[in-house]
């Protein structure tokens, strides 16, 4: 079969931080250090080969680079110090970006400007949202002492304001799923029966709750760590795209009331998950934490902004501060809202997704092929 | 200037002497001055001046007369005529008399003193002053004082964009050459571009330029450009002159008088090997040839066959180096020791060498032609001349330790012979191990010995001098040491051997006479080879332990992978019924025949795997290996019995001491440093000193053996010459620039002679 290379596949990874590509000289040994390596799903050699022959298809088509975890051993254990850990990382980058039909993801990740010109956009709609729509700025506060916040930001509105953001979210997410399908199984021809899509089915839902691959990962705390974040975060993203009316009530209830129990899990779980990540970029600790892309720092920050203004905007409620609560929480819908829509479909935070399709994919394909015996490529 | 020039004024107007009295004088000249032309041309003729001034139209002689008559006796004084008649045919007929300039009267100061001071201080027109001028009458004008013949200009060419040239300090050479005069410009690689021809001749063309110069590490690379910019400017475009510093070895900054100096010869003309590493007398004909590997043998032999006398200085108990070491050799697999030991007993025979065996060089001193080294013989304890070779005090010595001759894969005992065939094939006693020397009671091998006064357990150390003219040191290499690398589990787990430990098991004279056995422990816990253990049934040998790694040594140590070719086959000799491995990133078969033994061990059935493994883990019996296929697109994780690791060579541990003491830098690698790499390999900047072998860069038999006999070349053709190259190593910039001196001078006294 003939494939057509881009020489020019490397000039388009240094807008996602690549700076050597030509180091690797092909000896395997991240290959065989790293834990979560198989016969068919080999990494993060094969990749880099790929990049460094300037094959774009056979690249878009590679599910590998989603399986990595960045323990970060390969690039310990290289001898030629060629970094393939963060460069699996920076491919990463590359396939969120190729899987965006709209483009955005691309000019996310290569500029500063338009990441943050995006960031104000939406910040500053939601202020403007807020200017001309807010309910009363009462001060009167509720018989237990707390801000009658609901009068500002009625629950019920919010909450179709969630669902119209959650709804974006979906369609665009989505829709790049299922453009990593066209890019990986259907371009590589497989034919997948369609009973597989459903077999298969659970891996895709107990990958994304629990991440169980990531675990092999020499680094298991990370992975505990990882996994309490995941878990505060779905907890709150559940609550407050289904149940905000509940949630976002003006009663102050005695602290072992689910719903204060469960929010504080959840900031908790968050907030503990966040400072460790953040901290470790800081202090550049390990291989992964070394080589920090503004796309990084970014994500950590607005999501750490985000639990901070929360945890702001209840302590300022239940002291009865009208004014601050006010003021905090268009802060916090402000950081949250393009914190959500940037990141989720079209920067980092789409490894929530891709991660586990891939998984799911890659065994798709696996299985086809041991059913048919059709020859190998990257799956 | 510590001398005066001296002019003498011939002019009939006392007017005009005076003033010119009067002028010279101020600026330091010595002044004679002289109406009368004919006693001026007496004086002219029987003192030494360095200028004269003369007029042309005088009653008592014409001046034109005056001159042709002095240019017959002097014909290379400098006249310059001062006349206050003109003429067209006057200029023509003076200038056809050699003179060197024609100013018409009336003058001011500055006319006349501005061609005077660039005549006086051009050599070529006072030349003859100063060779009659010796050193003690008057300091030779030091080289960089004189003007230059021609009007230069320098172009610094760069290594890269932010204008370093590594290695040198570029500022402090620049600042050397910078007062120079007839250095019309200096210019620095990027801020010149050279693509524009035309731009570059217009630059010649306005500063005058009859000569470029490009100083570099590399300036042949841009010769081109400047040519065609001299042909474009309408100069001689040969008058390009290329100041290479890594020609001559100024690599580092250390180096940068030496840079200083190539730049220096390059504006004066002088070849810088000519001038600076001037022939020296070698007054003795002996050699010391510190090593006493395949290369050490070599060389030794070579020289003493030429009717020569070598020291062989070895600090081991017998020579052969790590050849002696090896089973067979690659790729003719050639038992090692046959094609060794012949070479050996003949060193061991040579009436014209001395082998000096456990003696080490603590000293070198002197110059090159004329070394003093001196050399430490450590005490044997056995009497070398009495002692048969017979063995008997080994049987009843009760110490035992791992042989290193052996790798540890044998004991030895305290009084021992190395191996076998050693050569000298003598016994000596390990003072570290043996009970009598630690100040127990023994001395077992004294009364066990059948000779009379042959052990002699109150033998001393013994410091001995000699006199050599040459040095040739090929001192080798040592293995890398494979505990480093912890995942790979040497030195943990039992079966992982580094190549030359399972060189020294297939050996016949091995821990099991050269079966392949799996590594045990004996009753107290030891690791040991016999020969009633069990067979291994599947090899694993990994290529590249330690080299080309980023975190050990970054070089590829050349052999290896010929020499687990090597291994992979003679396992398969031995136990064809065994799986071999192959791990590995490239195959790096080189050499002559080398790729048809690679193609033959394929074709023998060793499984070669291009993917490396990183750790090796204990499975039950087995050790465990996971690594890419990369060929086959899989992972493979096998168990095997035994992992063989492919070491790479590192320079040998006293590489600093032999460093200092020859003066042989050693390079980023450690090994050490030639005078360059392809067109010098066995030279170094210290004279009269030479390398060989692996100690200057990791390399196979054959082309250690060829090295050995290129550095003795260089002996013999020395010891013909009766001459020898001054080193250049620890040159002071005085005493460069002295050699330079001395050189052009030489040169203008050959010009004057000749001319």
């Amino acid at each position: 079969m003939r494939e057509i290379i881009n020489p020019d596949l490397y000039v388009n990874l240094k807008q996602f931080g690549a700076k050597e590509w030509n180091d690797c000289y092909q000896c395997g040994n991240c290959t065989a250090i790293c834990s979560l390596t198989e016969s068919k799903l080999l990494f993060p050699r094969k990749p880099i080969r790929f990049l460094q022959m300037g094959l774009k298809n056979e690249l878009e088509a590679c599910l590998e680079p989603w399986m990595c975890y960045y323990c970060g051993e390969c690039s310990e254990k290289c001898p030629r110090d060629a970094n393939p850990g963060e460069l699996m990382m920076i491919l990463r980058r590359y396939l969120t970006a190729a899987y965006d039909w709209i483009g955005l993801a691309r000019r996310i990740y290569s500029s500063k400007t338009w990441e943050f010109v995006l960031i104000f956009i939406l910040s500053a709609l939601v202020l403007l949202l807020f200017i001309f729509f807010h309910g009363p700025l009462t001060t009167e506060l509720t018989p237990e002492g707390g801000v009658q916040l609901n009068v500002f930001a009625p629950a019920n509105i919010i909450h179709i304001g969630d669902m119209i953001m959650a709804g974006l979210l979906s369609f665009f997410l989505l829709s790049n799923i299922f453009n990593m399908y066209l890019k990986t199984i259907r371009r590589k021809n497989i034919k997948v029966p369609f009973k597989l899509y459903i077999k298969e089915l659970w891996l895709l839902i107990f990958n994304f709750a629990f991440q169980w691959k990531f675990r092999k990962c020499d680094a298991r705390f990370y992975w505990i760590i990882h996994l309490l974040l995941v878990s505060g975060y779905v907890t709150l993203f559940v609550i407050i795209v289904g149940f905000l009316t509940w949630f976002q009530t003006d009663q102050i209830f005695e602290w072992w009331h689910p719903q204060r129990i469960i929010g504080y899990y959840a900031t908790i779980t968050l907030l503990l998950g966040v400072i460790y990540f953040i901290i470790g970029r800081i202090k550049k600790s390990g291989e992964r934490s070394k080589y920090s892309h503004i796309s990084d720092w970014t994500f950590l920050v607005m999501l750490f902004l985000t639990i901070l203004s929360g945890i702001l905007v209840h302590i300022f409620r239940i002291t009865g501060l009208p004014m601050l609560t006010y003021v905090m929480y268009v802060l916090h819908l402000m950081v949250l809202t393009p914190m959500l829509m940037i990141e989720v479909p079209f920067s980092k935070w789409s490894h929530l997704a891709y991660r586990p399709f891939a998984i799911y994919f890659s065994n798709i394909i696996k299985s086809t092929i041991r059913t048919e015996n059709s020859p190998s490529e990257c799956t | 200037m510590d001398y005066q020039p001296s002019i003498l004024v011939i002019d009939d107007e006392p007017i005009v002497c005076k003033s010119c009295q009067r002028i010279l004088s101020d600026e330091d000249y010595n002044v004679v001055t002289s109406n009368d032309p004919v006693k001026g041309y007496q004086q002219a003729i029987n003192k030494d001046f360095d200028l004269v001034l003369l007029d042309l139209k005088m009653e008592k002689m014409d001046g034109i007369k005056l001159l042709s008559e002095l240019r017959m006796k002097k014909p290379e004084i400098p006249v310059i005529i001062i006349t206050g008649y003109p003429s067209k045919e006057s200029k023509e007929e003076s200038f056809k008399l050699n003179v060197s300039d024609y100013i018409t009267k009336p003058f001011m100061p500055h006319d006349i003193l501005e061609p005077i001071r660039n005549i006086i201080s051009n050599p070529l027109r006072s030349f003859k002053d100063d060779v009659i001028k010796t050193p003690e009458i008057a300091v030779s004008i030091p080289l960089k004082k004189r003007l230059l013949k021609k009007n230069t200009a320098i172009y610094f060419l760069h290594d890269d964009l932010d204008k370093n040239i590594y290695g040198v300090d570029i500022s402090e050479i620049e600042a050397y050459v910078q007062d120079i005069k007839g250095i019309q410009a200096i210019w620095h690689f990027p801020d010149l571009p050279l693509n524009d021809v035309n731009l570059l001749a217009d630059k010649i063309k306005e500063n005058n330029l009859e000569r470029v110069i490009i100083a570099g590490n590399t300036p042949g690379l841009i010769k081109n450009f400047f040519t065609r910019a001299m042909l474009a400017a309408g100069n001689n475009p040969n008058d390009v002159i290329l100041a290479s510093f890594k020609d001559y070895g100024a690599i580092y900054k250390s180096n940068t008088d030496r840079a200083k100096i190539i730049l220096l010869c390059a504006l004066y003309g002088l070849f810088f090997d000519l001038a600076i590493q001037p022939d020296q007398d070698l007054i003795i004909n002996d050699t010391l040839v510190i090593g006493g590997g395949i290369a050490g043998i070599q060389a030794s032999l070579e020289i003493a066959n030429s009717g020569n006398k070598v020291y062989l200085v070895e600090k081991s108990a017998t020579i052969g180096g790590h050849m002696a070491k090896f089973d067979k050799t690659f790729p003719t697999m050639d038992c090692a020791a046959c094609i060794l030991t012949p070479k050996m007993s003949d060193v061991g025979q040579h009436p014209n060498i001395e082998l000096m065996t456990y003696c080490e060089v603590t000293e070198i001193s002197g110059e090159a032609g004329n070394f003093t080294a001196k050399i430490l013989r450590k005490a044997r304890y056995v009497n070398v001349e009495a002692c048969t070779g017979c063995g008997t005090c080994a049987t009843k010595c009760p110490t035992k330790i791992p042989s290193e001759f052996d790798e540890g894969t044998t004991l030895r005992k305290a009084i021992y012979i190395p191996f076998p065939q050693a050569v000298p094939n003598k016994y000596l006693i390990d003072t570290e191990n043996c009970r009598y020397m630690q100040g127990n009671k023994c001395g077992a091998c004294l009364k066990a010995c059948p000779v009379d006064n042959c052990i002699n357990l109150d033998d001393k150390d013994e410091e001995i001098e000699i006199r050599v003219g040459n040095i040739i040191i090929a001192t080798g290499f040592k293995t890398f040491d494979a505990k480093r690398i912890e995942d790979l589990g040497y030195g943990k787990y039992p079966n992982v051997l580094t190549s030359l430990e399972f060189e020294r098991l297939l050996n016949a004279s091995g821990p099991t006479s050269g079966k392949i056995k799996l590594r045990t422990k004996d009753k107290k816990g030891n690791w040991i080879f016999t020969d009633d253990f069990e067979e291994p049934s599947s090899i694993a040998i990994i290529h590249c332990v330690g080299s080309r790694d980023v975190h050990y040594n970054h070089y590829c140590s050349r052999v290896c992978c010929m020499y687990s070719l090597k291994l992979a086959h003679l396992v398969k000799e031995k136990l064809p019924e065994a799986s071999v491995y192959e791990y590995y990133i490239d195959i790096r078969a080189f050499g002559k025949g080398y790729d048809e033994f690679f193609r033959r061990i394929e074709k023998e059935g060793t499984h070669l795997i291009r993917g490396r493994p990183v750790k090796i883990e204990q499975a039950g019996d087995q050790l465990l290996l996971r690594s890419e296929d990369i060929e086959h697109d899989s992972l493979i994780e096998r168990k095997v019995d035994m992992v063989i690791l492919s070491v790479g060579l590192e320079p040998s541990e006293d590489i600093t001491r032999l460093s200092e003491m020859s003066g042989i830098p050693t390079t980023e690698d450690g090994w050490f440093m030639e005078v360059h790499n392809i067109f010098d390999p066995v030279n170094t900047y210290s004279g009269g000193i030479m390398v060989a072998g692996a100690c200057q860069g990791p390399k196979d038999i054959p082309a250690t053996v060829a090295q050995a006999s290129a550095a003795a070349s260089r002996v013999i053709q020395n010891i013909l010459k009766k001459k020898t190259k001054k080193g250049i190593a620890y040159l002071l910039l005085e005493e460069m620039e002295d050699y330079a001196n001395a050189l052009y001078e030489r040169r203008i006294a050959d010009y004057e002679r000749n001319y």
